[in-house]
């Protein structure tokens, strides 16, 4: 069993280092955004990325072949926290804009000292569930990532695919099964999920985050 | 014409997507667009439109990013790819000025939302932490004492009167004499206990004064301090108000509610409200209905503290003891 770095080497971006065992993003912003370790070369500092702390990450390190963050994608971000992952999408589309939603504003406030170091992330503190309060503040991406651990999780990512994502955009949906219930089988709560995407999405791929993080699915898209 | 309501205005384009005026929007406006409404400023260009697509179609077409749930008649939504392409592009000039708007008011949304409930919040954490640090600090100290004082030292493990004994203490048959060099090094750990003590008191008499101040009932109810506890662990003072008396009894006993639900073990009868006098007075049979009713009564005052601000302690109260067997 090759583990963790199965297929790993599929992602294919010159702001990408995938090593056996590592990953890296160039640095848009020299220094470290939240302790994570760099080295510097000639072309510039590299961010190490760890898969334990970002599921995007996860989902590479997992064989992940699809990998549409170009130098200036657009990207909906949904449940940006206090920026750990975004921070590496932001090193991934310098050009580009994040559309950072946070809803707690004790984690926004730190979302919000990154946003204004970088000039490609725009934070907004607001709830994920009501796309119209934020839609006359961002403008239709290409990428939709939803990474909002809640019970209706897959009804906000449609919500926000529906009004917000371009067609044939790709959405990512990190879905965590104990979110949705705690109590019932992950494999059955999966099944629905796949379900429910039906219709909207094309499903391109579907990842098991094992082990990186546990009871989490990992799904990759095509809104129709 | 095609317009656009956006963070930076109302962009206002010819057909052919090319942006001919922007409208400023001044913070009501864009609140109320947030909300799904239409505002008088976007009906009004809408009008003007009429006259000029009159002949081509007989009504102005008009887009909007946000789609909106009551139709009006002079507002055609679209999703014209086409349309929402003018719209993205003109956003995208302007992409850093819409970035800063975005700062400015999240910027504004990170400040309103600290309220008294942030704030207790905070302190709940605070008071965590240094009953923890105290009780280490009684431990260590303890510990030493114990060298000297064995029989006292036991007595009161774990009690601030240990910090007395640091001071001046009986000997004792069992333990060692003790010399002025260790008798003040265990002072010094005594005074760090006594100061922890100190700050812990401070910050019950903080979450006291604010709570009483902020959500009088809840505070009258459950006791300042398991008050601040309540509105902790249900994430706020609105969620607080919005939860079910019954969760409200089980909060701070998720590991044991959700081992039930797992695996069908029994269920908790209470979460921390098992601290107040109304459970502890009661004999342990009677735990289950009294964290019932408690829980009930703090839901109710929670509401009211929360979305009408009457004073109902006296009800309250008496409910609570009518509930009693």
């Amino acid at each position: 069993m090759k583990g963790d770095r199965m297929g790993a080497e599929k992602v294919d971006n010159p702001l990408l280092i995938v090593e056996k065992k590592a990953t890296f993003t160039k640095a848009l912003v020299k220094g470290p955004v939240y302790g994570e370790k760099t080295f510097t070369r000639k072309d510039g500092q590299w961010r190490e990325w760890v898969p334990k702390r970002s599921k995007l990450c996860a989902a590479i390190r997992k064989g992940m072949r699809q990998f549409p963050f170009d130098n200036d994608s657009t990207v909906l971000y949904l449940g940006a926290a206090s920026g750990t992952t975004v921070s590496h999408v932001s090193d991934l589309c310098p050009e580009g804009m994040i559309f950072a939603v946070e809803f707690s504003p004790d984690t926004g406030r730190q979302l919000m000292l990154l946003a204004k170091k970088r000039g490609n992330i725009a934070p907004i503190i607001a709830d994920a569930n009501q796309p119209i309060t934020y839609a006359p503040r961002v403008w239709p991406a290409e990428i939709l990532y939803q990474d909002v651990a809640q019970r209706n999780q897959v009804d906000i990512l449609k919500r926000n695919a529906q009004m917000l994502l371009k067609q044939g955009g790709t959405a990512f949906l990190c879905c965590k099964a104990r979110s949705i219930d705690v109590a019932r089988n992950p494999a059955d709560i999966f099944a629905q999920v796949r379900g429910e995407l039906k219709g909207m999405f094309q499903i391109l791929e579907e990842l098991d985050l094992r082990p990186f993080t546990m009871d989490h699915r990992f799904y990759v898209m095509r809104k129709l | 014409m095609i317009l656009a309501s956006t963070a930076l205005g109302i962009l206002r384009m010819d057909d052919q997507g090319k942006v001919q005026e922007t409208i400023p929007l001044d913070p009501e406006e864009l609140q109320a667009i947030c909300r799904g409404e239409y505002i008088q400023k976007e009906l009004d260009l809408a009008a003007t439109g009429e006259a000029a697509h009159a002949s081509t179609t007989g009504k102005q077409k008009v887009y909007m990013l946000t789609p909106k749930e009551t139709k009006h008649e002079n507002i055609t939504l679209t999703s014209d790819p086409r349309k929402i392409s003018f719209l993205t592009a003109a956003l995208q000039e302007r992409a850093q000025q819409l970035r800063e708007e975005n700062i400015r008011l999240s910027a504004q949304a990170v400040k309103a939302s600290v309220t008294f409930d942030t704030e207790a919040m905070k302190a709940v954490h605070a008071l965590d932490e240094l009953e923890r640090q105290l009780n280490a600090q009684l431990k260590r100290l303890g510990d030493w004492l114990s060298l000297y004082y064995p029989e006292q030292s036991e007595k009161h493990k774990g009690s601030l009167i240990l910090t007395k004994l640091a001071h001046d203490a009986p000997e004792q048959e069992m333990g060692a004499g003790i010399h002025p060099r260790e008798q003040k090094a265990l002072q010094a750990l005594a005074a760090q206990a006594e100061a922890l003590e100190q700050s812990r008191l401070d910050l019950e008499a903080y979450l006291a004064e604010s709570l009483k101040a902020n959500a009088p009932n809840l505070a009258a109810i459950a006791g300042p301090t398991m008050a601040a506890r309540l509105i902790a662990l249900a994430g706020g003072m609105e969620h607080l108000a919005r939860l079910p008396a019954s969760t409200v009894q089980m909060l701070g006993a998720e590991k044991a509610l959700f081992r039930h639900l797992r695996t069908g073990a029994r269920p908790p009868k209470h979460g921390i409200i098992v601290n107040h006098p109304y459970i502890q007075e009661a004999p342990p049979r009677e735990h289950g209905r009294r964290a019932r009713a408690l829980a009930d009564t703090i839901s109710m005052a929670a509401r009211v503290d929360f979305y009408k601000g009457a004073d109902i302690v006296e009800q309250l109260q008496q409910r609570l003891a009518r509930r009693k067997r």
